[in-house]
Formats: structure tokens, C-alpha cells, sequence
């Protein structure tokens, strides 16, 4: 079972990889577009910075659970540091499942926002709707609650360090 | 040694601390908390600190504010008729828009209700005109000219787009460093935000011509009027239609000062011919003829327009 | 039962739960216990998509990265040297230059940092400037220049205040300085005790203009980016995407240091790191709407008001609220929500407003690297990979001596009122 989740993990790390690398080119590249359009063809696409601002918000998220897989979020990590191996193993368990938590939350709240902006049905440009834009919200926090499963499962069966020095690639 | 009222209504607006708007709404808050016994009173988030229009609009969705003031445009998703008033070039003075409004009030009225929100009163922010760093009289003195793109003024933009003019999308912080640095060379607002933001340091020209009309709207969610008792709920009503009724007399005052201000600051003013405003007017009705039907109901445009003539028949224009 | 979750929450935060979820979770009790609908805690995160400067940060945190994969560094300080010989703290002083007038430009919204960071600080450690000293200068510098023209912060406290902005630009010209001079005495202080001097070499012509050669593409850089913005050929946002495509061809087809094989795991790299700082943001935006609804800036002013008399005093205690309002709160809401509150304030104590805003500003450029949580803090972790406690031990030297420049920025008015009138 564990196994075929590491599989499933694996196969998710890459798309999310190459999904980041379409993302930030597109953003470098429309930008650039967006310069020798006005300064060259005195034309300019109105709703392009709208939609620059949202890809940035979808690369933020996407990054975010990525930083959660590689545990590489900004902490401040004074207890752990005091503790004796055992008392830093049961630490790290509590805030990885508090973190799990907090991040189903976000993700139930997100879902919730979500169907409010649907049920608004106010457009970001053109005829796309702000909730295609903002469903990477639910989805995001989805990918990091289930990191945090994840590592929570892998450190309690693996009976190794857990949380912070338990590490999933 | 502040008691809370029984019915505190969290009110947001974008405007500053210190504009007349505030200044109403303070007053305003004064008299419905006299006139109520103190049962009933706002509690005020002034300048922007509840984020901007659809922040706000999204905050009174799950109830941490109760009412907030809008300007039309943020309102158009809920109700598109409210573009109707948003035509390029269409109001050449505020008696045709008074005129208009009394005629479009009910409509408007009940279909924000229908999406659970009612109507105190109809601030509005006034007519926008373009600024520039070389005057503007007429269609071709946009061409070539970097015009600014404020966002949510598709009318506006859909008219831009079809003179074939560049426009350039800026934050509206970014505006006055824009100017500085010839980044933007044709910018468009009320005269009061024109002063208030200092833009009026950045332009050289003002075109007398009103650009387009952006009203507004006082939202006040259902679910909080109606938990109060009905005599309370007509007190509001009554205090708060007053108040913003008066805030719109104190608008264009200031609006028709602040123009005055820029002027005498040294920026000089333009004022295109009547072939040149023709111009103006029959780019716009094309442009607007191409829009979807959804987008802005033919129905209530040709309403307006109706009203408009009716107005205009009744006042014919000095010569 | 509220207190007792604040502090169970107190204990997560230093137990190594990502601050993010710390905060959020904050923000969650906070609104649950005020009964409003969860999900304003993601509508307020949303409010990131409306923030600009974004896009600018995560392209030129690109373009750092990738500057930082290159030999960029080396060909800096090998200039560096060249130029400015035995010139004890020269890389230093040029570091913080440029920090300076790259906020002044893109405002303080944590730029620089991602930006130069990259180059400069193995640059600096290159230069044999000590670890602690060179994560400290880039910290700190991070919102240096906050106070010069035409940093946006300057901008919007002119149109909160109602004061002349073109006052306020010649206001901070001179505290901004005395800020700079006196960081750079002490990396002058600091090298000659490292022994850094730069080149041992005497000036040599020769040897400058081949590492000029070498480095022209890194050097022409600032040309292109303050050329194109002052032109008006670009705005901030796109000088960042010039920036990275500037920065790709110099590093991938001029030098051929940076391979297309690269380019992914620096991309994904960016984007932990971008994706990091915004969602801390995010959920700040989210708590802070829970101050601005409980209203507590008012509060504790209205505290101030009732205790404090004498203006020196005030001054002082404006200062401290002030730090703490630049730890809590982002620029942007800290100016439209505290300006207002102090002007009546602050007039009533006789305190100009032009001098009012410049400490004002000079508090919230310092307040982004106070610990326990200045962004700049965050920011300069999750760039260089070190633990935030190594961070507050880097910035505090500077931290002394910015609160010094502050001091005499307060009690000294003829700084800031130099050249106005
Ligand atoms: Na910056
Ligand atoms: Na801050």
C-alpha cells in the first residue's frame, strides 16, 4: 500500500516539476510578449497582467507543497533542538500532524471559497471565470495535506525520526 | 467608554481617513445611532484596509463586513444593467444623470435585492476625464499615445481598443511613477482623485469633455436589516438616503474645486469642438453596438437612451 | 479556553511547525471564535493574486538563481577587486549601494533579496568576508533604500497623509543616506578586522580592463534595468522579465555556464522558495484581517494617547509601536491603516508630517528584519537554506546600527527637513 503511494508520489513529483517549468517560462515569456507588443506594435493584451498574477499564485502554491514534500518551510525550530532523540521523535510527529491538520483545513475552506466564487459567477477576463483561476487553491492544499499523510504514515511505520528529520524525497 | 450598539453594521469603504466621503459616513453613523436610540450603528474600515472592490464584495458574502460603498463598476457582475450608465462619452452634464437615475433606480434597486442586498443610497464618484501630458482634443490625438488601462473599465477599454490606441494596464499606485518616467502619457479619474493621488503634478493638459460616469452604491446586506425591527430598519433607510444624497451634492463640489485646483496649479485645459466630441460619441456607440447582449442588456441601454432624449427634448443645449 | 489555545499554538510555532501553518491556524481560531466563515481565511490569501510586485519577485528570484548557478560571483569580485584594490569593505559598500537603490525601485516587497542575493553573497564570501557578517549585510540591506525616490512606500504615504510627495522624496534623500554611510563605516570596521582588503595588489590597469572584459554582461545589467525602467520602455514588473531573459542568454549561450538540463531544477527551486515566501504572506493577510477587524492598531494608540504627554517621549514609544506594527503587519496595511491614526496624533504633539513619515518609513524598512518575524528574516532563510535563529544572530550588528540611524533620524528633524522648503 505504502509502496504504490511512493510510486504514485514519484509520478506526481515529476508532472508537478515540468507543470512549474511551463508555468514560470510562460510567465517570462508573456511578459517579454507584452513588452514588444506595446513598445513595437503600440498594441497591448489588457487582461494578460491578470492573468501573470494568477499563474505567480499557481506556481506559489504548486511550490508551496512542493517545499512540504522537501520539507523546506520557513520554521522556527527552538524545542526541537533541546530535546533528547525520543522527546525530538514524538515533537516531530505532534507538529507534522498538526501541520496535516491546519492544511485540511485550508484545503476544506479553499473548496468552500471555490464553490462561493462559482456560485458568484463574476469573470476575470474575457469568459473565464475567477474560480478556474482560483481552484488552485483546494487543489494545492490538497497535494500538501497529503504529503503530510504521507509522512506522517512513512515516519510511524518506518518507526524513524519523525517530522522534521524524516525526510520523503 | 464606547457601548455597542445592539445592531453594529461593519461598513467598508475604499475611500481615505479623511475624505469628504468618511466624513459623511461619520455623520451619518451620528444621526442613526441619535435617531435609533443608539440600538443602531456602523462600525467604519475606511481606505482600503478591507482590500480592494472584490475583497470587499467577497467579505460581505461570508458576513465580516455588513456593508461597504462601491462604485458601480464593482457591481456590474450582479447586475450588467449598471454598465448601461458606464457608456463612453454618453452624460455631458450631472442633470442628465439625475434625470436617468430616477428612471433606473427601481430596476437597479431590485435586482441587487434579488442577490440579497439593499440599496441605502447611490454614492457616486463622478465623471472621469483624461489627463494627459499633450492635449487631447479629439480621436487622433490618442493615436500614438500611451493610454492608461485602469482595469474593470471594459466599456471604456472596448472604446479604446477600437480607435486602434495602445494602452498600457497599471496598478493604480504605479500611475503617478508611470507619469514620472513617460511610461503613461494619457491617464483618466475624477478631478478629486486626480488631486488627491497628486497625478495633477505629473500631466500637463486636462480635456474638459466628461469621459465616462461612475456611479456607485451603499450595500447593506438583507440578513443583518432584517433581524432588526421594522420601525429601526425605516430610520436607517430614511438617515442613510439623506445623508448620501447630500454626499453627492458635497462630490460635485468637490469635484468642480478640484478641477479648478489643477487648473490654477497650472495644468491647462482642453476643450475639443463639437466635431471632435461627435467624434468621441459616434466611436463610442459603435464600440458598444459590438458588445454581447449579456454584457450590457439592450434593454436597459435603450432605457437609458429613452430617458436621455426625454431629458434632453426637455432642456435643450445652450448654444 | 482562547488563552490556553494561544499558548498551545505559542509552543507549536517554536517546535517547528512551518510558520505559515502557525499563522493560519491563528487566523482560523481567530474567526471561528468571531463566528464569521472559515473560508475569509482563503479569500484573504487571495488577495495575493491583486498584489503586482509578485510577478517581479518570482522572475527576479529566477533570475538570481540562475545568476547563482553561473560563475557571475567570481567574475564580480574579480571587477570588484580590480576597481577598487585595498579598499577595505569595497565589496561591501558596493553591495549595500546596490541593495539600496534596488528597493528603492521595486519597494521593499523582499526583491532584493532573491534578486542580488544570489550574486552577491557568494560573492562576498568569495571576497573572504565572514559567513555571519555576509548573510547579515544581505538581510538587512534587503529593505534598505526604502527611503529614497521613487520607492512606492514614500508614494503611498504622501496620499494616505495628504503631504507633498515630492516633499517626501527629497525628505528621505539625506536619513537614507546617513543609513548607508554608517553600514558602511562598519563593513569598513569589519574587513579590516576579517583582513579583507580586497586585492593585495596595487592598482593595476591591465588587470582591470580584462576583468571588466570578463564580467561586461553581468556589469551592463543595472544599465539595462534602470535604463529601461527610467526610459519608460518598461515598468517594474517587466524590467523583471528582461532581467531573467537577460540573465538566461548571458549564462546559457554567452558563458555556457548554465545548461538547459539546469534549468528545471532551478525552476523548481525558485518556485519552493517563491511559493514559501507568498504563503506566508498569504496567511498573514488572513490574521491581519482579524487586527483590522478587532481594530487593535486604534487600540493601542488610543492607550498611547491617554498616557504619554511629552513629545520625546512619544517619539520614542512611536518607535517601538512602530517596529512592532513593521514585524506584523505588510507595508501596504500598515500605512493605510496606522497613518491615519498617528497624523491627528502626532500633529497634537507638534511633529511634522514630513518627518513623521520619514520615521515612519525608516521603522518599517527596520522592522523587516527585527526578529522573532520580519520578513526579511524569512525571506534571507529560505534563500541561503539557514535556520531563521542563525539569521537573528547575522542581522543583529546592523540591526544596532540601523537603530541608531533611527534615533538621530527621530530626534534630529533637520535631517529629513534638510532640503524641503
Ligand atoms: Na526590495
Ligand atoms: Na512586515
Amino acid at each position: 500500500m505504502l509502496g504504490k503511494w511512493t510510486a504514485l508520489s514519484r509520478w506526481y513529483g515529476t508532472l508537478e516539476k515540468w507543470v512549474l517549468v511551463g508555468l514560470v517560462l510562460f510567465l517570462t515569456g508573456f511578459s517579454l510578449l507584452q513588452i514588444v507588443l506595446r513598445n513595437f506594435f503600440s498594441m497591448g493584451i489588457v487582461w494578460g497582467d491578470t492573468l501573470l498574477r494568477h499563474i505567480v499564485l499557481w506556481v506559489s502554491l504548486l511550490g508551496t507543497a512542493r517545499a512540504t514534500a522537501e520539507n523546506k518551510h520557513i520554521a522556527i525550530d527552538i524545542l526541537p533542538r533541546l530535546l533528547p532523540g525520543a522527546g525530538k521523535t514524538v515533537l516531530g510527529l505532534v507538529t507534522d500532524l498538526f501541520s496535516f491538520l491546519v492544511s485540511l483545513l485550508l484545503c476544506y475552506e479553499s473548496w468552500v471559497f471555490v464553490i462561493n466564487e462559482k456560485g458568484a459567477g463574476n469573470f476575470a477576463f474575457s469568459s473565464v471565470p475567477y474560480w478556474w483561476l482560483e481552484a488552485i487553491f483546494p487543489f494545492g492544499f490538497a497535494v500538501m495535506s497529503l504529503r503530510y499523510a504521507h509522512r506522517l504514515i512513512f515516519c510511524l511505520s518506518s518507526g524513524r525520526n519523525g517530522g522534521q528529520t524524516c525526510k520523503l524525497s | 467608554a464606547e457601548n455597542k450598539p445592539e445592531f453594529e453594521i461593519k461598513l467598508a469603504t475604499l475611500a481615505p481617513e479623511n475624505s469628504s466621503l468618511m466624513q459623511v459616513c461619520n455623520e451619518m453613523n451620528a444621526e442613526v445611532l441619535r435617531e435609533t436610540g443608539g440600538k443602531v450603528g456602523f462600525k467604519m474600515f475606511a481606505g482600503f484596509v478591507m482590500g480592494d472592490e472584490e475583497d470587499v464584495l467577497r467579505k460581505l458574502r461570508v458576513g465580516l463586513v455588513h456593508a461597504a460603498v462601491f462604485t458601480a463598476t464593482a457591481l456590474t457582475d450582479m447586475d450588467p444593467a449598471l454598465r448601461s450608465l458606464q457608456i463612453p462619452f454618453l452624460f455631458s452634464n450631472y442633470g442628465e444623470v439625475d434625470y436617468v437615475m430616477e428612471k433606473m433606480e427601481p430596476d437597479f434597486k431590485a435586482a441587487l435585492l434579488k442577490e440579497g442586498y439593499e440599496v441605502l443610497g447611490w454614492p457616486e464618484l463622478g465623471f472621469l476625464y483624461f489627463m494627459s501630458t499633450s492635449p487631447i482634443a479629439g480621436l487622433e490625438d490618442l493615436k500614438g499615445k500611451k493610454v492608461w488601462a485602469k482595469a474593470n473599465m471594459p466599456m471604456s477599454q472596448a472604446m479604446i481598443d477600437r480607435a486602434g490606441v495602445s494602452t498600457v494596464a497599471i496598478g493604480l499606485p504605479d500611475v503617478l511613477v508611470a507619469l514620472q518616467t513617460h511610461l503613461l502619457d494619457v491617464v483618466y479619474n475624477s478631478p478629486y482623485y486626480a488631486l488627491v493621488t497628486q497625478w495633477n503634478t505629473q500631466v500637463k493638459y486636462f480635456t474638459d469633455l466628461p469621459l465616462s460616469y461612475i456611479g456607485g452604491a451603499l450595500l447593506v446586506d438583507r440578513k443583518i436589516m432584517a433581524k432588526m425591527p421594522p420601525s429601526l430598519q425605516e430610520t436607517v433607510r430614511k438617515v442613510c438616503a439623506a445623508h448620501l444624497q447630500r454626499l453627492n451634492e458635497k462630490t460635485r463640489k468637490d469635484n468642480d474645486e478640484a478641477i479648478q485646483i489643477i487648473l490654477k496649479r497650472g495644468v491647462q485645459k482642453v476643450t475639443p469642438d463639437a466635431a471632435h466630441v461627435k467624434g468621441f460619441n459616434d466611436l463610442s456607440d459603435e464600440a458598444m453596438a459590438g458588445l454581447d447582449a449579456k454584457f450590457l442588456p439592450p434593454a436597459a441601454v435603450s432605457k437609458v437612451r429613452a430617458a436621455l432624449a426625454e431629458y434632453r427634448a426637455q432642456h435643450p443645449s445652450k448654444p | 479556553m482562547q488563552a490556553l489555545l494561544s499558548l498551545l499554538l505559542g509552543v507549536l510555532a517554536l517546535s517547528g511547525v512551518p510558520l505559515f501553518i502557525v499563522i493560519a491556524g491563528a487566523a482560523f481560531l481567530s474567526f471561528y471564535f468571531l463566528d464569521v466563515d472559515l473560508s475569509i481565511v482563503i479569500i484573504e490569501m487571495y488577495r495575493l493574486a491583486a498584489n503586482p510586485m509578485l510577478i517581479a519577485l518570482l522572475l527576479f528570484a529566477f533570475a538570481g538563481y540562475v545568476l547563482a548557478e553561473s560563475g557571475a560571483s567570481r567574475r564580480l569580485v574579480r571587477f570588484s577587486a580590480a576597481l577598487l584594490g585595498r579598499t577595505p569593505g569595497g565589496l561591501a559598500i558596493v553591495s549595500l549601494l546596490c541593495c539600496a537603490f534596488f528597493t528603492a525601485l521595486t519597494g521593499a516587497s523582499g526583491v532584493t533579496i532573491v534578486a542580488l542575493g544570489g550574486l552577491l553573497y557568494p560573492a562576498l564570501l568569495e571576497d573572504g568576508y565572514k559567513d555571519k557578517f555576509s548573510l547579515g549585510l544581505i538581510t538587512t540591506a534587503g529593505s534598505l533604500g526604502l527611503l529614497f525616490p521613487p520607492s512606492l512606500p514614500l508614494i503611498i504615504y504622501g496620499v494616505v497623509s495628504d503631504t507633498k510627495i515630492s516633499d517626501l522624496f527629497l525628505a528621505g534623500i539625506a536619513p537614507g543616506i546617513l543609513m548607508v554611510v554608517l553600514l558602511s563605516l562598519y563593513s569598513m570596521y569589519a574587513a579590516l578586522r576579517f583582513g579583507t582588503t580586497g586585492s593585495k595588489a596595487s592598482f593595476n590597469f591591465r588587470e582591470l580592463a580584462s576583468a571588466t572584459r570578463e564580467a561586461m554582461w553581468e556589469i551592463f545589467l543595472p544599465v539595462v534595468l534602470f535604463g529601461g525602467i527610467f526610459s519608460g520602455f518598461l515598468a517594474v514588473s517587466e524590467a523583471a522579465a528582461v532581467t531573467a531573459f537577460y540573465v538566461l542568454v548571458v549564462e546559457m549561450i554567452i558563458h555556457r555556464e548554465v545548461k538547459l538540463n539546469d534549468i528545471p531544477t532551478v525552476i523548481v527551486k525558485t518556485s519552493m522558495m517563491v511559493g514559501g515566501i507568498i504563503i506566508i504572506l498569504g496567511a498573514s493577510l488572513a490574521f491581519n484581517a482579524f487586527l483590522i477587524d478587532q481594530q487593535v492598531p486604534n487600540k493601542i494608540l488610543g492607550l498611547m494617547q491617554a498616557y504619554v504627554s511629552n513629545k520625546y517621549l512619544f517619539l520614542l514609544i512611536l518607535n517601538l509601536f512602530l517596529l512592532v506594527v513593521g514585524c506584523l503587519l505588510d507595508v501596504f496595511s500598515a500605512l493605510v491603516i496606522v497613518v491615519p491614526l498617528i497624523i491627528p496624533l502626532a500633529l497634537s504633539y507638534d511633529v511634522n508630517l514630513i518627518h513623521l513619515g520619514i520615521i515612519f518609513l525608516a521603522n518599517l524598512q527596520i522592522g523587516y528584519s527585527t526578529p522573532p518575524i520580519g520578513m526579511s528574516l524569512f525571506i534571507a532563510s529560505l534563500r541561503f537554506e539557514k535556520s531563521i535563529v542563525h539569521l537573528y544572530k547575522a542581522s543583529l550588528p546592523f540591526l544596532i546600527i540601523l537603530l541608531l540611524s533611527l534615533a538621530v533620524i527621530t530626534y534630529l528633524p533637520a535631517l529629513s527637513l534638510l532640503w524641503v522648503r
